[in-house]
Formats: structure tokens, sequence, C-alpha cells
């Protein structure tokens, strides 16, 4: 397991880091050693917000919902399919809420899949549009003699 | 090793957004015909929820905020608090409940209301604008 923090590589299991101290996040499909029920403890500084009954524990084993990539890809890529990666990624937060891991999980592959379709569509298309307009511009006066 | 892919890619991104801001900034979208069109716009006369972006991004640059805010809010008002909202959860690690359904809804929303009662004459549509007419009027 590496540490979000400094990168190092800590042993499996660890809490802490060895190298910084930070406290480790277990990926999502870990099961934590601590009781599940139990609230994690509150190291942002930030006053806790309530999340929710949720069965599973906290946001660190949640799966990443891609809304970010997904509102990115829908503002510039002017294509629907940005607006799935949001139904998708919707679709996470409340399937988590309601418990459902593996609903969760899979709307969650399906949220990353589409951000990079919308994306890798329109890099071709315009790849393609840049390719026709130079041979346009390469192949146009010669036809006029 | 991770990190250095990690950080020369946030490298390359700042990169890229000081290149398009400052393209942006010199060539006027509505002047010059080689500037990106919005695909979804040219086949089917819809609005879509990022029509009137880079228009928006030249006209804020020149600090016509408010014309900006007109030619799409979504991206000049919605897109900072979106953001933000995704790197709060990130960085406290706590859910914002409804966070991405209420995303959801208001891209839908806009995504209509961009459109009714019809794709030009709708409040919401991208203006007709340029920085040079703004800047007449003064």
């Amino acid at each position: 397991m590496f540490c979000r923090a400094c990168g190092y590589a800590c042993p499996d299991g660890a809490v802490q880091c060895t190298q910084c101290g930070s406290p480790l996040t277990p990926t999502y499909y870990q099961q934590p050693n601590q009781n599940p029920y139990q609230s994690p403890p509150n190291t942002s500084g930030l006053p806790q917000i309530n999340t929710g009954y949720n069965p599973q524990g906290y946001y660190g084993m949640r799966p990443p919902t891609y809304l970010a990539q997904a509102i990115l890809v829908t503002l510039f890529c002017c294509l629907p399919f940005g607006i799935v990666a949001i139904v998708y990624a919707a679709q996470v937060d409340s399937r988590w809420a309601s418990g459902d891991i593996q609903g969760a999980k899979s709307a969650s592959d399906n949220a990353k899949l589409w951000s990079w379709i919308g994306f890798g569509v329109v890099a071709a298309l315009f790849v393609l549009g840049i390719v026709i307009n130079i041979i346009a511009e390469v192949g146009g006066p010669r036809r006029r003699f | 090793m991770y990190l250095k892919i990690r950080y020369s890619l946030w490298g390359l991104t700042v990169l890229g957004v000081i290149c398009v801001a400052y393209t942006l900034y010199w060539h006027e979208p509505t002047a010059n015909s080689w500037y990106p069109r919005c695909f979804l716009h040219q086949y089917t006369g819809l609005h879509c929820p990022g029509c009137g972006g880079t228009r928006a991004s030249h006209l804020l640059l020149h600090g016509h905020w408010w014309a900006a805010v007109q030619m799409n809010p979504l991206l000049i008002i919605g897109l900072p608090i979106i953001l933000a909202g995704c790197a709060w959860q990130k960085c406290t690690k706590h859910i914002i409940p409804g966070f991405s359904q209420i995303v959801l809804w208001i891209v839908l929303l806009f995504f209509a209301i961009r459109n009714i009662p019809s794709p030009t004459t709708s409040w919401f549509a991208p203006t007709d604008m340029n920085s040079k007419n703004l800047e007449q009027q003064k």
C-alpha cells in the first residue's frame, strides 16, 4: 500500500505511514480491521457532516464517482456521452448510500468508461477535422490549375 | 515513480491551460473559423450545456465577466463550484449527501432551458456579443 501523502511504499495493513506518519486509507474493496459501523476519526479539522447510513464504513472505501471528469467531458466535448457519465456518477452515490456496494462499483466503472468514450470520440473527431483541413489547404490551390 | 508521473501530468495540464488561455486572449472566437465547433450544434442545431464556452472564456479573459456569464452561466459560475465540491470531498474524505444527483439535475435542466422555447430564442442560449462590440459601446 502506498501512502497518499508522501508516496512511500508501506507494509500492507499498516495504519500509519512508516515514513511520514500520516493515516493510511484502505482501498475500498479491502475490509477494514475496525468495527464497520464506527465512523472514522475526524482528522480533517473541518466540522463533521452527516453522511447518512453507510454499512461499509466511510468515504475512503467508496468507489470513485468520476464526477469531475464527467462534468468536464460534458462541458468541453459537446456530446451526450458526458451526461451518460454524470448519470452513472449519480448512481454511484445513491447506490453507495443505500448499501449496494457491488452496484456502486459497477456504476463507478461505467462512469469512468463513458468519460473516456466521450473524450476519445471528440479527440478523434478533432484530429480528423485537422487532417481534412490540411488536405483541403494543400489540395485546394492545385485544383484551380 | 508514481508521484513523478502524477506531478508531470499536473504540470502538463497547467501548461496546456496557459497555452489555451494565451490563444483565447489574442484570437477572437467569432472572428476565427479555425476554432473547434460544437458537433451537437452543427448537426442538430441544439445548444449543448457547453455551447458558448469558448466565447465566454474569451470574454472573461478580457474582463467582461457579466457578458461571459450571459454566454454560458454553467461554465463560468457552475464549473468552479462543482470542481471545488469534488475537491472538498476528496480532500476531507467526507461525502456531501446527494452532491452528484444535484449536479446531474442542474446540467439536465440547463440543457433543457437552453433550447426552450427554441434554441435561437431561449434566454440561456449563447448571445451574439463579442469583445469588440462591447469595447465600442463603452
